[in-house]
């Protein structure tokens, strides 16, 4: 299931799959990717297996599921500085020159630091610009009073309580008119969002869940018919 | 439901009240079909979960330092469940995770131990008692119960519904 939200008077669709997509642009916004983590975790010795390459598909397929004409990456996109180096960066780089759609980097703090950035086949954005009416950035800006989409957080919440069942989730949230996207990489860890602290949309493989009363109220059905 | 084990006893926490008698204890309790039944909860993966974390403190993976020393390398800090995770889906054949699936058969479970307690239960009396409070003995499940991930039968997608149905009539 996915759910339909209003930030400004702009309809956005929280997918499953951890990303968001704005149907009156065709533009599919992810955050967070890390890519390179894992790689950046084996060069100092600890044996991680490796998961950017396969983010990266996962990002392709869900642009082909849905109508995408531009894909927006909100900040950190790679995880290291030395991530574009090596053999994991040659793969990394042919992703994304392969990459069924333009993809938009607004640069954040980990691709900031990383060495050869403009080598790589995308756009790099301004650090905070508005677009469309939407103001895009990596970290979230608290004295925003205008619509904003950012990453940065990897906001969690958790569900239920400590010591009796309980789950822990990545979420969407959205406070005010900001709203942040959950991590997409896979090795990934996250932020704790307090329940109460603004709307919170758990983000699944298969559905988007609004979680707390607040995320319910903005939540306005789903879309019947399939693109 | 989520159970939590230690030498003292067992603590099952579910969302509706469970009410067990006597007669369902014994059925439990029965060292009848055991081997099956400790086979089957293997696929429960958080015993190898809870295991793989004492692995990958040995294996290097997770850094736990001395308490009050300064922390090196931070940006390389992981929790094992996060390791656990991208292991299981991108490396399922990896042999820190066999390891961990094997010392749970060989060591923790202690197949002959169990079906030793299991036939001695049938021949003791049993006491049923509702507490107020966390006796003593229930207090080390409770506070091992905060760092356990549940174990559970339902799909992603009902758990977190019913879990935030439930922060909502609190």
């Amino acid at each position: 299931m996915t759910v339909r939200i209003e930030l400004g008077g702009i309809v956005l669709e929280l997918l499953p799959g951890r990303v968001a997509y704005r149907p009156d642009t065709a533009t599919l916004f992810v955050a967070d990717m890390h890519l390179g983590k894992s790689g950046t975790f084996r060069a100092h010795g600890v044996p991680v297996p490796e998961s950017s390459t396969s983010d990266l598909q996962r990002l392709a397929s869900l642009t082909q599921t849905n109508d995408v004409q531009t894909v927006v990456v909100l900040g950190d996109l790679l995880h290291d500085r030395n991530t574009l180096r090596g053999e994991l960066g040659t793969q990394i780089r042919k992703g994304i020159s392969d990459f069924p759609v333009p993809i938009q980097l607004v640069p954040g703090n980990h691709d900031l630091h990383t060495k050869d950035l403009d080598s790589l086949e995308l756009t790099i954005a301004a650090e905070d610009a508005e677009v469309d009416g939407l103001r895009l950035r990596h970290e979230p800006d608290p004295k925003s009073t205008s619509p904003m989409l950012c990453g940065h957080v990897h906001p969690v919440a958790i569900l239920g309580t400590r010591g009796g069942p309980h789950l822990r989730t990545r979420c969407f949230h959205i406070k005010h008119q900001t709203m942040t996207l959950p991590a997409f990489g896979s090795f990934t860890g996250g932020f704790e969002i307090n329940w109460n602290d603004g709307a919170l949309f758990a983000a699944g493989e298969q559905e988007v869940i609004p979680l707390n009363p607040q995320a319910k109220e903005m939540s306005f059905g789903t879309p019947q018919d399939p693109r | 439901m989520q159970a939590v084990v230690n030498d003292d006893g067992i603590k099952l926490s579910c969302d509706e009240p469970l009410e067990l008698d006597e007669s369902t204890w014994r059925q439990l309790l029965t060292p009848v079909g055991l081997l099956p039944d400790l086979l089957e909860s293997m696929n429960a993966a958080e015993f190898s979960r809870r295991r793989f974390r004492d692995i990958a403190r040995v294996a290097g993976l997770t850094q736990q330092g001395m308490p009050g020393a300064k922390q090196k390398s931070r940006h390389l800090q992981a929790s094992s469940d996060m390791f656990y995770d991208v292991f299981h889906e991108f490396d399922p054949g990896n042999l820190l995770l066999e390891q961990a699936q094997r010392e749970v058969l060989n060591e923790q479970l202690e197949f002959e131990r169990i079906q030793l307690a299991l036939e001695r239960i049938q021949g003791q009396t049993m006491a049923i008692v509702a507490l107020e409070k966390l006796s003593p003995l229930s207090f080390p499940l409770f506070a091992e119960s905060l760092r356990a991930t549940t174990v559970s039968t339902q799909t992603w997608e009902q758990r977190v519904r019913r879990l935030s149905e439930m922060m909502e009539q609190e």
